[in-house]
């Protein structure tokens, strides 16, 4: 059983258990490591100064992943507009009548397994930083972060049936991405 | 009615939320059944939320830890290894 000097939040548990997960939800969402490094350290400082506060809160990780979500998107808000690659409309990859253009070819392995394979992981974190900020967002908050759609509206400010359609297009931005890049390693 | 490959991503996230009408689940489902690119086509865009859910967190850059670690006054060394599932 946990004892209260095990739930205790001190500077060194914060960084060593709660860094990572801070950086890595931001850089998601961001997009970039700069940027992420940036909010990591303004959430962790904050968070620092206000320990006494959670000493024993187990409602802690909860917090901390709203603090850093807002503390994303007010990031993202305040930058200035970073030029993006276009991603092209995976509704575009289909002819007039309606039908695929081109293969649709199955994937080489299935990623379906148990552990992730760090060379996938990394493609995957690659791919997701593609995306453009407005499906990116959404995507990372859904998909990795598991918040519901009601959520992330409210996030977000936008409605639940925006939220769901930019989610879908940002999975099928994923598929041909990810589909694109198979294919080039194989040929 | 038949609905087309492109119809079927259209509607791949409320096929697979099970929030279609009967009768277009109806369609989506016959049309799956014959149609391999479209077969395919659904079990990635599956493959791309099953995996999403487990990414893992990659470690803190090191320059970066170092300095984070600094900054908040941490005696311990940066962590370094990521997290295993």
């Amino acid at each position: 059983m946990a004892t209260t000097a095990d739930l205790e939040l001190t500077p060194d548990r914060v960084f060593r258990e709660y860094a990572p997960r801070v950086y890595n939800l931001a850089r998601r969402m961001l997009g970039n490591d700069s940027d992420a490094e940036d909010v990591t350290q303004d959430v962790l400082l904050q968070v620092v100064r206000k320990l006494d506060t959670f000493r024993g809160e187990a409602a802690f990780p909860t917090w901390l992943h709203r603090v850093t979500v807002n503390a994303a998107l007010a990031h993202r808000r305040k930058r200035a507009r970073r030029e993006e690659g276009r991603v092209a409309d995976p509704l575009d990859n289909f002819d007039n009548d309606g039908h695929h253009v081109g293969h649709v070819r199955p994937w080489p392995s299935n990623p379906e397994s148990n552990v992730l394979a760090s060379e996938q992981a990394e493609l995957i974190d690659k791919t997701i930083q593609t995306l453009p900020d407005i499906y990116r967002e959404v995507f990372v908050l859904a998909d990795i972060e598991q918040l519901p759609n009601s959520e992330i509206a409210e996030l977000l400010e936008l409605s639940v049936p925006a939220v769901k359609s930019r989610l879908h297009r940002a999975r099928l931005m994923m598929r041909d991405a990810l589909s694109h890049h198979f294919e080039e390693r194989k040929s | 009615m038949n609905v087309t490959c492109k119809q079927v991503a259209e509607l791949l996230a409320d096929y697979l939320n099970e929030e279609l009408e009967s009768e277009q689940k109806n369609l989506l489902d016959w049309h799956l059944c014959g149609c391999v690119p479209c077969k395919i086509y659904l079990v990635q865009y599956r493959e791309v939320i099953i995996t999403c859910r487990k990414l893992p967190d990659a470690p803190l850059p090191t320059e970066f830890s170092s300095r984070l670690a600094k900054l908040l006054g941490c005696k311990e060394p940066p962590p370094q290894e990521p997290p295993t599932e």
